[in-house]
């Protein structure tokens, strides 16, 4: 392609370290939107998450989605290492909230048919944060656990 | 939509047309030549094409973001209930404290165009309006050299980098009218810099009246034409700003005499004042005896704001973050980008006081004096309350002047040898347009913690949600089908990215 000449003398040099950091801007952005043509644009990185991957990451939406798309809210889900644990483990939805201590996705859970009763109630308010705890209190079933000596299902 | 009729006059006056054709007419075919060359690359192709690399990445952000419900969901319901786009017009001519029938004329006017494509339309006409803001913004700085590029290229970065234009792509309501406004405003300089005629005028007076009936902001239309004529630009003829003046004036005898639509009073929302955000009636009780102080506190940290990106919505929160002693390096970022690049502008404007009377139709001078009024007038708007997307027209304007700067600083150059003077100008430009390409990055992920949230907000409505109270059942589907639409989008999990993203772009 043939350029236009800059204005004078070094006119091209002169300007360049003025027009640089924005160029850079506007061929990364034009980087990212071919990439995006292939759905993998950089700064919208989706990953497709089970259940209780959704809850540990604090996806409240992606959790309601699931739901109703017809995903069990009580069943054991795989999930990455990172999002609750450094290591990948198998929890409930309701175990990776509590585990993150995210009240709200713990009353999305409760509300969709989570149910925590009896041990797993217990196991659950044993490690709750205090942000948690409250929300678990208000489904306290009639007995309640001791948690010395408790055995997390995930261990 | 209320743009399109004006796009002809603009294009057709100042060669931009002209340029493209020139840039492609096939060569004379000479012996031993080949046949085909490739076109021209000129400066303007350039920053066009800079531009619009931005502003694509930037609209692409945009549609990942569901229909907001704050502010929004209710415009879409009485779109809705309302009969007619006429009806929509007249019935919202009149507020307590707001005269913007234009406003929800558009809301009404876009639901009839979508047809149950609600999310396509309002925010692809919201990713229209990003663009076209762009694309104004490049067009106005009028680029003719290579010089002119890369300034025009370290404006962009101001432009797209300010918090103010965060405001602009952040929410809709749910059209974004800020930046419909702040296209009206480009439009209206760009009319300014033309080549003038009386569909220029038709233009320009069509601009103010629907800049002016969508938002107060929309005034800002006739600051910039006065000024613009005032220093020389005679795009718009003497005429048309008379007509503008006439309009302006017919604006406020509607306004305030007709149909006596007041101004927001001190209980209409929250300020901040000083390190503190202040509840309305906290407002009323300190500054009900002294309203002036109130309202010149509130005028001034807008221009602050826009300056130096410090106090932010009349909150100093640099200074309240150091005294907690944990200053995030997005707040470093901010200040010193907007600081430095304030200087270059003070700097230029000096040398163009310093030259004097004959400086004061030179083009630099035309941008920084229009650029200058914008910022004084439309933080003078915020005299109530400040906030960023009340300032995003004053925004777009001091990158305006960022481009007059740029082109100073690259000008200056040419005339000092080299030495410890040209290496701090070197260093004082380069770092100044580093950091304002950094700051721009940030757009991106504002866009996407933003429709986490909006997404968020719709699934904490239950799926069997109504329309409310008294709604029938076209309420209830439109409901469900924006809950099911933004439940549905898939968008990146903000908690998934490394935290310094939020140290260094959050908000």
């Amino acid at each position: 392609m043939e350029l236009e000449r800059g204005n004078g003398p070094g006119g091209s040099r002169r300007a360049l370290f003025t027009a640089l950091p924005g160029l850079l801007l506007a061929a990364v952005s034009l980087v990212a939107l071919a990439m995006a043509a292939f759905g993998r644009y950089p700064m919208w990185p989706h990953k497709e998450f089970t259940l209780a991957e959704a809850a540990g990451a604090r996806d409240e939406a992606e959790v309601v989605r699931l739901i109703e798309n017809g995903e069990d809210p009580n069943a054991r889900y795989p999930v990455r290492e990172g999002l609750v644990f450094e290591r990948a483990a198998n929890l409930t939805p309701l175990e990776a909230a509590v585990l993150n201590d995210d009240p709200a996705i713990v009353r999305q859970l409760l509300a969709r048919g989570a149910s925590a009763d009896g041990t797993s109630w217990g196991v659950l308010r044993c490690v709750a944060g205090s942000r948690v705890a409250p929300v678990l209190d208000e489904h306290r079933p009639s007995t309640s656990p001791d948690c010395a000596g408790i055995k997390t299902p995930w261990d | 939509m209320a743009l399109a009729p004006l796009y002809l006059p603009v294009a057709a006056d100042t060669g931009a047309l002209d340029d493209f054709a020139g840039a492609f007419v096939p060569p004379r075919v000479d012996a031993g030549r080949p046949a085909l060359t490739w076109p021209r690359v000129t400066a303007r192709h350039a920053a066009y094409a800079a531009a619009a690399a931005v502003a694509l990445s930037i609209s692409y952000g945009l549609m990942q973001v569901p229909v907001q419900i704050s502010d929004s969901l209710e415009q879409l319901l009485n779109a809705q209930n309302s009969p007619s786009l006429l009806a929509q017009f007249a019935t919202w001519a009149q507020q307590a404290a707001y005269l913007r029938p234009m406003f929800f004329a558009e809301v009404k006017a876009l639901f009839d165009l979508a047809h149950g494509h609600y999310w396509l339309v309002y925010r692809g006409f919201h990713a229209l309006l990003a663009c076209a803001a762009i694309g104004l913004f490049v067009r106005a700085l009028r680029v003719r050299s290579w010089d002119d590029f890369a300034a025009a290229v370290f404006a962009l970065t101001v432009f797209t980098g300010l918090h103010t234009f965060r405001g602009l792509v952040r929410e809709a309501f749910p059209i974004s009218h800020f930046l419909q406004v702040a296209v009206l405003c480009l439009l209206a300089l760009n009319l300014a810099r033309s080549r003038g005629g009386w569909l220029v005028d038709v233009a320009a007076t069509a601009t103010f009246a629907v800049a002016s009936l969508t938002l107060e902001s929309g005034l800002l239309v006739w600051v910039i034409v006065v000024t613009a004529y005032a220093f020389g630009m005679r795009g718009v003829s003497g005429r048309g700003v008379l007509a503008l003046t006439g309009m302006l004036l017919g604006y406020l005898w509607v306004r305030f005499w007709v149909l006596s639509v007041a101004t927001p009073g001190f209980d209409e929302r929250s300020t901040g004042f000083l390190l503190d955000v202040l509840d309305p009636a906290d407002v009323e009780q300190r500054f009900a005896s002294h309203p002036l102080v109130f309202y010149a506190y509130n005028v001034g940290t807008s221009a602050l704001s826009v300056l130096f990106s410090e106090p932010d919505g009349g909150v100093f929160e640099t200074v309240r973050a150091w005294m907690m002693g944990d200053v995030p390096p997005r707040m470093y970022l901010a200040v010193v980008s907007s600081c430095l690049s304030t200087l270059m502008i003070a700097w230029v404007v000096v040398a163009r006081c310093r030259a004097g009377l004959a400086s004061l139709r030179d083009e630099g001078t035309q941008l920084l004096a229009v650029s200058a009024a914008v910022v004084i007038g439309n933080s003078a708007m915020s005299f109530v309350y400040t906030k960023h997307e009340i300032l995003s027209v004053a925004g777009c304007f001091y990158a305006v002047a960022a481009f007059a700067a740029g082109r100073h600083a690259i000008e200056r150059l040419r005339h000092i040898a080299p030495g410890a003077m040209r290496l701090a100008i070197v260093i004082l430009v380069a770092s100044t347009a580093t950091l304002w390409a950094v700051r721009s990055v940030g757009v991106h992920h504002m866009l996407r913690v933003e429709a986490f949230k909006v997404r968020n907000d719709w699934a904490r409505l239950p799926p069997d949600v109504d329309g409310g109270a008294g709604r029938g059942p076209a309420a209830t589907t439109l409901v469900r089908q924006l809950r099911l639409d933004a439940v549905n989008t898939r968008v990146g999990n903000p908690f998934l990215v490394p935290r310094w993203y939020d140290r260094w772009w959050g908000e």
